[in-house]
């Protein structure tokens, strides 16, 4: 415990010292529903209980900053310290892995509660987002989809043989996933081959689960994307668990 | 391939004693293998490996609660102050003392609000052996600690191996130095494409080489070796090397002074 402790300590401070990283998880996704609030507004656009544009986005930006924190900052953050050799130093030590992987996760989950709270605080009071779901509701929504594409992240970084192709990797995954969410173009406009294959996206299913949450649509209706994102988070941490290597 | 250097070096179970043993050989021999499987990072092929009366991979948390290793290749993340992993590193270990002391001991109590990423070579090596002792372990693991030192970091950190000596632990080192080797060892291991070739001590393995007495001249000017080497029983004639020069130059003890009796 005492070492668990420590150590989230150490990484959490690490983290904030990395202000490259510190600027995507918090700065960037507040930033970009300020963007989006001043481009579009969130006057309602659509018919149903008169919801804005922004009221649509905001869960969308949310599974985003989740998607990108698994592809690009947990690799990074693991496999740049396993290429240091810092995590073969750790080895030589009493440390067990699962305690640094839980200290890791604790920090990594942190920053995106964080990031989290802030958009959702500058989209609701600088623009009025209303959603209409429960907390809780959204919260849980939000925790599952966090946890699945750390578990990505951790499968990732497991099978990367180091830092220098994460970006690579994240970016050749980051732009199919984005482009078939939903979130950025319609996938009623493109071709039911694309739309079949965009059904194996889980960001467009983490999207969902968010909206509908944000939206306080009934969890019975949101199941399949419920099964993917923890089907997404089973198969991550299974391979995360298999594969880890400190050196 | 290792197996009976590993036997050979550890210490009889509950009684560690004071100790430097070294591990000498060319490039590939086999040198950091031996403190990799000693330290559970490398399963051997064959043989059994105990530490401590211990097998580094069946009880590889009881063997890392007692030994204090510094490798050969390690980095910590150039945001970290001085400080903080010395007291990150104490807590991974049931019992410690106080993580500051062993900054201490290395001499960089004062710098510990810098950055990582601004010490020197000499520092860096100095906070991982302070890693390596922060829990005051019973066997030190130093691969090719001097490598990448200049002269007199490389006599610094000698002088932290004596200590740790003299503290009542056993040092087992890596270096490719034959110069560290003899100063600081007390016994020594010469291996070559796995296999160990001697294992003695330092002078011991010096006197198995025949009777030899060391002559030291000073002359102001510079003498012509070719009629010393002629008379009858004089093996070979050495100079002052230019690292005698350094040393002389940059403050260091003149390597004449602590040269070993021979």
């Amino acid at each position: 415990m005492r070492a668990y402790r420590s150590l989230a300590y150490v990484l959490a401070k690490l983290a904030l010292r990395d202000h490259v990283a510190v600027f995507f998880a918090l700065a960037l996704p507040a930033g970009l529903v300020v963007l989006f609030g001043v481009a579009f507004g969130n006057a309602p656009v659509s018919q149903e209980a008169g919801r804005g544009a922004l009221d649509h986005q905001l869960p969308a930006i949310a599974a985003w900053v989740f998607a990108m924190t698994g592809l690009f900052s947990v690799p990074m953050a693991l496999l740049g310290r396993r290429d240091a050799g810092t995590l073969r130093r750790f080895q030589v030590t009493p440390l067990r892995p699962a305690t640094y992987l839980a200290a890791d996760i604790t920090v990594q989950l942190g920053q995106a509660a964080v990031g989290l709270a802030l958009l959702f605080t500058v989209g609701a009071l600088g623009f009025g987002a209303r959603g209409g779901g429960a907390v809780a509701g959204v919260i849980a929504a939000a925790a599952l989809s966090a946890a699945a594409f750390l578990a990505f992240g951790y499968a990732l970084a497991a099978l990367l043989p180091n830092a220098r192709t994460v970006p690579v990797v994240g970016n050749v995954l980051a732009v199919p996933m984005l482009f078939l969410s939903g979130a950025t173009a319609p996938l009623e406009v493109m071709p039911e081959a694309v739309r079949r294959v965009a059904e194996f996206n889980p960001l467009l299913h983490a999207v969902t689960l968010l909206r509908g949450a944000w939206f306080g649509e009934p969890w019975s209706a949101l199941a399949s994307s419920v099964a993917v994102v923890a089907g997404l988070l089973v198969a991550g941490s299974a391979i995360a668990a298999a594969r880890f290597n400190w050196s | 391939m290792s197996r009976r250097l590993v036997h050979a070096i550890a210490p009889p179970t509950g009684s560690p004693r004071g100790e430097v043993f070294g591990i000498v050989g060319p490039n590939g021999a086999g040198k950091t293998t031996v403190l990799e499987c000693m330290s559970g990072l490398r399963r051997p092929d064959a043989g059994p490996v105990r530490v401590l009366g211990l097998d580094p991979q069946a009880d590889r948390y009881a063997v890392r609660e007692r030994i204090g290793v510094q490798l050969q290749a390690a980095a910590l993340p150039d945001a970290l102050r001085v400080g903080e992993p010395v007291t990150l590193f104490a807590a991974f270990y049931p019992r410690t003392g106080d993580p500051m002391e062993a900054l201490r001991r290395v001499g960089l109590e004062e710098r510990r609000a810098a950055r990582v990423a601004a010490l020197s070579g000499g520092q860096c090596q100095r906070l991982f052996i302070a890693l390596a002792l922060v829990h005051e372990p019973e066997v030190v693991l130093l691969d090719e600690l001097t490598t990448r030192l200049d002269p007199q970091a490389r006599r610094d950190a000698w002088a932290l191996v004596r200590e740790i000596r003299e503290r009542g632990a056993t040092v087992i080192l890596t270096t490719h130095f034959m110069e560290e080797a003899e100063r600081l060892c007390d016994r020594v291991a010469i291996i070559d494409r796995g296999r160990v070739v001697a294992l003695d001590s330092v002078g011991r393995l010096i006197a198995s080489l025949g009777e030899e007495r060391r002559v030291v001249f000073t002359y102001e000017d510079a003498i012509d070796g070719t009629s010393l080497r002629g008379l009858p029983g004089v093996v070979r004639v050495e100079r002052p090397t230019l690292e005698d020069v350094f040393l002389a130059r940059t403050g260091g003890a003149p390597s004449v002074g602590d040269a070993p009796a021979t």
